[in-house]
């Protein structure tokens, strides 16, 4: 490929990116809300859009190539993963049993909350509070569980391969689609939710961006708005759909759709809990979704 | 107008350089400037050339913040270097090397690119909106494609190089 081909290449991949109707949504309430309160608007002068093709008065972006920006991500994930495996293996139930091949590191992601943020991950030290194991939720109502097998079979088939998500979303009531589905291609999201304003700019990693959405789905999963959360957890399925918050991301979708749903929930909750046997959340899956 | 303008504005703040994880914020910037300053639109340029000039304003405040960021890039990069190879043929990941790219572009340049390549707009179009000589903007364009190129030979060659 010549490389005027593949500039054409990755200028017809640029043309067709794009912010989620999701995203939107939520950049608007936030701007209701600043406006609501009066935020300033950041000071960048007068704006004159002649001026564009003339004098630029601030230098450069540096921009690392994006060789290294990729390395970085890398690093980050691979350094992280380490730490996070190691955080796994001191979370486990007392059981004792080793962590599966089969079950992520990330399922030991949450405890990371409990323990010094690596330096290169700062946002690790604020992961999701829900994300820790079998903190207190709210008890779903016993009767869930006496729910026929026939409306729990009828429920889509879980494979191991497919992203929880993907099933999720076929074993949602067709309600909660009209709000929360994703457009084509979905953006990143802005990493730090609770940094102060004029603080640097976040780093843009793989590690970070995959935080800040389980994140505000966990926010939102908090505050009972479970179809935005579902939205957040879609994205996320979307872009890092073997990242390192997989079983979270899983985890949190079901614990969602058993709230919304209990007869869907408790069949994405088998799927999860057969795949992730020693996560973290188990518990309080089991728990909330009518199985003890 | 901001249902009609987020993706506008959105995406360009990424072209121009904003790091994806504070697109939001500088999207969120752009509108509350708008907000506040709607009153001084005097239609006398298109309305999203204005707003594309409030987003290059916002991105290049955030650029100020850009150096902790950057080395603190560098420090996860020194972590573990693993060479990835670009793949064109995945959308996302090379709409974010075009992006990469971009932020090494001239802004002027950078400008016209992105105004011309990605949004459309006709050399006549740039060059009333901007102010400049029709000929200054086919020359900036074909300077920005040209140095554009430049980037993936070089990048290529340095893969290949860096190959065992």
């Amino acid at each position: 490929m010549t490389p005027e081909e593949e500039l054409d290449l990755l200028v017809k991949a640029e043309r067709a990116e794009a912010p989620s109707r999701v995203h939107m949504e939520r950049g608007f309430e936030r701007l209701q809300e600043a406006l609501g309160a009066n935020v300033p608007a950041l000071d960048i002068g007068a704006v004159d859009p002649t001026q564009l093709g003339a004098s630029t008065g601030v230098g450069k972006l540096v921009t690392l190539p994006w060789v290294a920006k990729f390395t970085a991500v890398v690093g980050v994930v691979a350094t992280t993963g380490a730490l996070v495996g190691q955080v796994h293996s001191n979370s486990e139930p007392a059981s004792g049993a080793p962590a599966s091949a089969a079950v992520p590191a990330a399922a030991a992601v949450p405890a990371t909350a409990a323990v010094p943020a690596p330096t290169a991950v700062p946002a690790a030290a604020s992961a999701p509070a829900a994300l820790e194991a079998d903190s207190a939720a709210p008890r779903v109502a016993g009767g869930v569980s006496t729910k026929s097998a026939t409306e729990s079979s009828a429920r889509p088939a879980l494979s191991p391969e497919r992203p929880l998500a993907e099933s999720v979303d076929a074993a949602e009531a067709p309600s909660d689609r009209a709000t929360a589905v994703p457009e084509a291609h979905e953006p990143s999201v802005k990493a730090f939710d609770d940094a102060p304003a004029g603080q640097a700019t976040p780093p843009q990693t793989g590690f970070d961006a995959e935080l800040v959405l389980i994140k505000r789905a966990k926010a939102e999963f908090d505050r009972g708005r479970d179809d935005l959360a579902r939205g957040w957890l879609r994205e996320h399925a979307q872009r890092f759909p073997t990242g390192v918050f997989a079983a979270e991301r899983d985890g949190l979708l079901v614990l969602s759709t058993c709230r919304a749903n209990p007869t869907a929930g408790q069949a994405v909750a088998q799927a999860f809990l057969q795949r992730y046997p020693q996560s973290p959340l188990a518990t309080r899956i089991r728990r909330s979704c009518g199985f003890q | 107008m901001y249902r009609q303008h987020h993706a506008f504005v959105w995406r360009n703040a990424r072209r121009l350089g904003a790091p994806d994880d504070a697109v939001d914020d500088a999207t969120h910037e752009v509108f509350l400037v708008v907000a506040r300053r709607l009153d001084e639109f005097e239609g006398r340029a298109d309305l999203r050339t204005w707003l594309f000039a409030i987003t290059l304003h916002v991105v290049r405040a955030l650029r100020r913040k850009e150096w902790t960021y950057t080395r603190r890039l560098q420090r996860y990069a020194d972590l573990k270097r693993v060479e990835l190879q670009p793949d064109p043929q995945h959308d996302a990941v090379a709409a974010q090397v075009l992006r990469q790219m971009l932020g090494r572009l001239d802004e002027k340049r950078c400008t016209v690119f992105v105004l011309s390549e990605l949004e459309g707009m006709t050399t006549q179009e740039i060059a009333r909106e901007l102010g400049l000589r029709p000929g200054t903007v086919d020359s900036r364009l074909r300077a920005a494609r040209l140095e554009l190129r430049s980037m993936i030979e070089r990048d290529a060659r340095n893969r290949r190089s860096a190959a065992p």
